[in-house]
């Protein structure tokens, strides 16, 4: 099973997309916050991470540039899952690495499963 | 006459000898020696009468002839010139000074000066005989120069002349023995003057900086905004180039670029600028430079403009960054909706898990609700535009009516709840619906953050002439580190999103406000997982 890690402090938002993508057949987990984010991406070792960038304790982009600067992590791809819209912000965090960027209020949650799924099997 | 008489001294001495020799002739003819004393005599006589009359005559040629050019010296030159005597009578006018005063010889000449014309200054005030210029002229033997008179004809004839006056007295073996005025028709350089005038109070008193540069940048003036902008005054200014005084913050290629089109191809430029105070504060401005250019097309000077836009621009800033902040806020909320609703909309979903997804739906909807009202809250705070109605009220009926609606989390959190109201609260002047909010936004927090089991105490009192209130709870606290932030819009501390992920960040920032347009302020006390005092003072009586 393709396992998801999901980084999103807003409870609600989290709780569906796991909710939704264990309905689609993917192992989901989520974390509320940024600080231990990357050590339990470290322990669970997912194959894609959908990643928020307003965090309390450590946001986005930190999250990002470590995951980078990890030999052991820099492969997994990174999908940031924001409201955020400024362009600043879009370019950021593709500079820093990640394959794509989506505002939350804009896609279903049909499309981000899909997304997801489009982006494993381009890995593999 | 006793002068006249005396000035003919020397006529009847010469006559006196002249009879006395031929009566002796006469009287001693058989006197040979006696006839030859009386014809000496005579011719004594003789002789004076002749010296006499030529020196008189001498005298009376070279006066006429010293007269005629005067006249014709005086009347070539384009002033004013008139000639007193030590009583201050005219003796002299020339033509420019009878034309400027439109007066004829006959009616000046052997008259006072000072009784046919006084003097005004520009507001009609008659400037005192004494202090006349040809008065002081004669009396104190200086010279007088001023250019801040009229000569008014006395007896409504002529018109009132503006005149620069040179009034000089003049003296022979240490006396004074006349004065002389020069003086000429300023008529068309005081209009010049007010016109300049205008232009330069116009520009002195302009909402905006102008400078004034030569063709190499170099200040040659600056009006008051400019002082004021820069903070450098007009003297520092002049001489300098404004890049070392004020600019030289923008890229090299800016300044490049603005050169080449003022100077090259001499054509105004407009632009943003940020420039830096001499007190080192940076300020941004609109700035528009033209050159003037001469006949030749050459550029002679540069007049710059500039707008301080700082308070503009930060505004704008302010509003960018709201409105971008807002959307992402709203966002929240707004993605939880659609994601739920997404959810309920699948086939064949169970029962337990619609009523789930309808419940974040509904909850979802009403932090909508609830941020939607502390956006326009903000957004009035900000515009300045918050609706303020004072009424005297009794704070406690306030105080007690959001109690009542938050008593149902407080029993539901099992929180001792515990209210301090002093017994001798005045009515205070404040705006009912606003102070609610505050309360609302003070006690919601406090129940929001208090684990279950807690202890919350809300206190009001009087305290000489403020309303002091508080409220203590055994929260969470704020992290010290985070303390400073906490009435920024849209801040929430790192613990309180670990907390309770709901929340807008705004109701501490709008207290804030609204208290402090009360004449009231706010502080607090906290600790880490040991709880927080909000304390807010409010001015019992209102002006």
């Amino acid at each position: 099973m393709m396992k998801v890690f999901i980084v999103e402090d807003e409870r609600a938002l989290a709780d569906v997309l796991k909710e939704k993508l264990e309905k689609e057949g993917f192992d989901a987990d989520a974390i509320y916050s940024g600080e231990k984010a990357v050590s339990l991406i470290k322990k669970k070792k997912p194959d894609i991470i959908l990643l928020d960038l307003l965090l309390p304790g450590k946001d986005g982009f930190e999250i990002l540039t470590e995951l980078k600067a990890d030999k052991n992590l820099k492969n997994i791809p990174v999908i940031v899952l924001s409201n955020l819209s400024q362009d600043e912000d879009i370019k950021k965090a593709l500079s820093l690495g990640a394959v794509d960027y989506y505002v939350k209020a804009q896609h279903p949650l049909k499309e981000v499963v899909e997304k997801v799924r489009n982006k494993i099997v381009l890995k593999k | 006459m006793l002068g006249g008489i005396l000035r003919q001294k020397y006529a009847i001495f010469s006559n006196i000898l002249i009879l006395a020799g031929l009566y002796f002739v006469s009287r001693y003819n058989y006197a040979i020696f006696h006839s030859f004393i009386g014809i000496v005599i005579v011719i004594i006589g003789t002789i004076v009468f002749i010296i006499w009359n030529t020196r008189r005559a001498i005298k009376d040629i070279s006066l006429e002839e010293a007269g005629a050019k005067y006249e014709a010296m005086f009347a070539s030159i384009g002033d004013g010139l008139v000639i007193t005597d030590k009583e201050g009578r005219t003796t002299f006018i020339n033509k420019e000074g009878r034309r400027i005063l439109s007066i004829g010889k006959s009616k000046i000449i052997g008259r006072i000066f000072s009784d046919l014309w006084t003097m005004e200054d520009e507001a009609g005030k008659e400037l005192p005989y004494k202090k006349r210029p040809i008065s002081i002229a004669l009396r104190d033997a200086k010279e007088v120069k001023t250019d801040d008179y009229y000569y008014v004809p006395t007896g409504g004839r002529g018109k009132k002349v503006p005149v620069s006056i040179a009034a000089s007295p003049i003296i022979l073996r240490g006396k004074v023995i006349g004065a002389i005025d020069v003086f000429s028709d300023i008529t068309k350089e005081k209009n010049r003057i007010i016109e300049l005038e205008k232009f330069k109070l116009a520009v002195e008193n302009t909402s905006d900086h102008i400078i004034i540069t030569d063709a190499d940048g170099i200040i040659l003036y600056a009006n008051k905004v400019a002082e004021k902008i820069t903070g450098y005054s007009l003297k520092e200014m002049v001489g300098k180039k404004s890049g070392k005084l004020w600019g030289g913050l923008m890229p090299k290629e800016y300044y490049v670029k603005m050169w080449d089109i003022i100077k090259n191809k001499k054509q105004d430029f407009f632009g943003e600028i940020t420039n830096r105070r001499k007190n080192g504060e940076k300020y941004e401005a609109s700035i528009d430079i033209a050159p003037i250019l001469n006949r030749r097309g050459e550029v002679i000077f540069f007049v710059g403009l500039e707008r301080d836009i700082t308070k503009e621009k930060s505004i704008d800033r302010a509003k960018t960054e709201f409105v971008s902040l807002a959307s992402h806020q709203l966002r929240t909320p707004l993605s939880a909706i659609k994601w739920y609703g997404e959810m309920l909309m699948e086939k064949d979903i169970q029962e337990k898990d619609r009523k789930r997804y309808l419940k974040q739906l509904y909850a979802s909807n009403e932090r909508m609700i609830e941020l939607v009202n502390s956006l326009l809250d903000v957004s009035h705070i900000e515009m300045g535009t918050l609706e303020v109605k004072p009424k005297a009220i009794n704070i406690i009926d306030a105080a007690n009516a959001v109690v009542t609606e938050l008593s149902y989390e407080i029993k539901e959190k099992n929180i001792k709840f515990k209210e301090v109201f002093g017994a001798d609260l005045p009515k205070i002047n404040i705006d009912q619906k606003l102070i609610k909010i505050v309360f609302q936004n003070l006690l919601s927090n406090a129940v929001k953050y208090t684990p279950r089991g807690g202890r919350i105490i809300f206190e009001i009192k009087k305290n000489r002439s403020v309303v002091s209130i508080s409220v203590r709870d055994t929260g969470i606290g704020i992290p010290a580190s985070q303390q400073s932030k906490v009435f920024t819009k849209f801040f929430r501390a790192d613990n309180a999103r670990e907390y309770d992920p709901n929340g807008t960040g705004l109701g501490l920032y709008i207290v804030k406000s609204f208290l402090e347009k009360f004449g009231g302020k706010i502080w607090f006390e906290s600790e880490e997982n040991k709880g927080t005092v909000f304390y807010a003072e409010l001015p019992s009586k209102k002006k």
